[in-house]
C-alpha cells in the first residue's frame, strides 16, 4: 500500500537542479533546486534543503525550505515550517506558520474561482505541446518514412 | 503524509511519478526514476531508470541507464552501460561504452560507442546546470 503511494510521489532530491515546468496530477517533494514553474493537483512538501524560485501553484504546500523569488498559491492549507524562508507572496485559502518561519512578501486570503483562474492560466500552456494526438501524429512520420 | 516518511535511501532517487509532466533541464548527483512525460535534458550522475510508461523526449545522459519507455525524439547518451529492456521504443542515436538490448525492444537510429572524454564533453552543458 504504502509503495503504491510512493510511486505516485514525483520528487526532486537534495543534489539535484530542475529548470522549467512541472505539471502534476500527484503529489510532489523537493529537497534541491527548483526554478521555473510548478502546477500540482497534490500536496508540496518542500524540505528544509529545498531552494525554490518561480511560481508555485498547488492544492496544498507544506514549506520548510527557502524561495527566492516568485507566487505561492495554494487552493487549501498552506503551511510554513519553523525555519523556512519565503521570499515572495503567499495565496492561500488557510494559512499556518509555525514560530520561526521568515516570510518577506504579501498574504492574501484566496478563493476557490481566484485559483482556479491563476491554475488555468498556468496549466493549459503546459499541457497542450505534450498532448497524446501529437505524438502519435510524430510516430506516424517515423513509420511513414521507414516504408 | 508518506511523502516526508521515506528511508533516506528513497529520498536520493528523484522521481517524475506517473501522472507528471517536466518540461525543462534536470540534472542530479544521485539516481533518477522516470515513469512520467519528460520533455527536456536530462543528466543524471547515477543510474537512470526510465519506466514503461514513460515518454522522453530530448536528449539524455546517465551513468547507467536502464530503459523500458518510450524515446520520441533526442539521444541517449550513456557513460558506462546502456540498456534497453524488452518493450522500449527508442527514437533516436544511441551512445555508450557497453550496450545490452533485450528481445522485443524497438530502436531506430545509430549507436556509436564513445571514446575517453567525448562523454563529459557532450554532457558539460546540461551537467552545468548542477553547478
Amino acid at each position: 500500500m504504502e509503495n503504491t503511494n510512493l510511486n505516485e510521489v514525483s520528487r526532486i532530491s537534495a543534489g539535484t537542479a530542475f529548470k522549467g515546468e512541472i505539471i502534476t496530477s500527484g503529489d510532489i517533494r523537493i529537497d534541491g533546486k527548483f526554478d521555473g514553474r510548478l502546477s500540482s493537483k497534490g500536496r508540496l512538501v518542500a524540505g528544509e534543503s529545498a531552494q525554490v524560485n518561480g511560481d508555485v501553484i498547488c492544492q496544498n504546500v507544506d514549506f520548510s525550505g527557502k524561495m527566492n523569488k516568485g507566487t505561492i498559491y495554494v487552493a487549501d492549507t498552506l503551511s510554513l515550517k519553523s525555519g523556512c524562508v519565503v521570499n515572495g507572496d503567499v495565496h492561500y485559502k488557510r494559512l499556518q506558520v509555525e514560530l520561526d518561519a521568515k516570510i518577506n512578501g504579501n498574504l492574501k486570503a484566496l478563493d476557490e474561482a481566484e485559483f482556479n483562474k491563476i491554475a488555468n492560466q498556468a496549466a493549459p500552456a503546459a499541457v497542450k505541446p505534450a498532448a497524446a494526438p501529437a505524438q502519435t501524429e510524430k510516430k506516424d512520420d517515423v513509420a511513414g518514412k521507414e516504408n | 503524509m508518506n511523502a516526508s516518511n521515506t528511508s533516506s535511501n528513497m529520498a536520493d532517487v528523484n522521481r517524475v511519478a506517473y501522472g507528471a509532466e517536466f518540461v525543462g533541464d534536470l540534472a542530479t548527483a544521485n539516481d533518477i526514476r522516470i515513469d512520467g512525460k519528460f520533455d527536456g535534458r536530462l543528466y543524471c550522475e547515477g543510474r537512470l531508470v526510465v519506466g514503461e510508461k514513460a515518454v522522453i523526449k530530448g536528449d539524455i545522459f546517465g551513468t547507467d541507464i536502464d530503459f523500458s519507455g518510450t524515446m520520441t525524439g533526442g539521444n541517449i547518451y550513456t557513460r558506462e552501460t546502456l540498456s534497453l529492456k524488452g518493450g522500449c521504443s527508442v527514437h533516436g542515436d544511441l551512445y555508450f561504452q557497453r550496450f545490452q538490448v533485450e528481445l522485443d525492444a524497438k530502436f531506430t537510429g545509430s549507436c556509436k560507442v564513445l571514446e575517453e572524454g567525448e562523454y563529459a564533453k557532450i554532457a558539460a552543458p546540461v551537467a552545468a546546470l548542477l553547478k
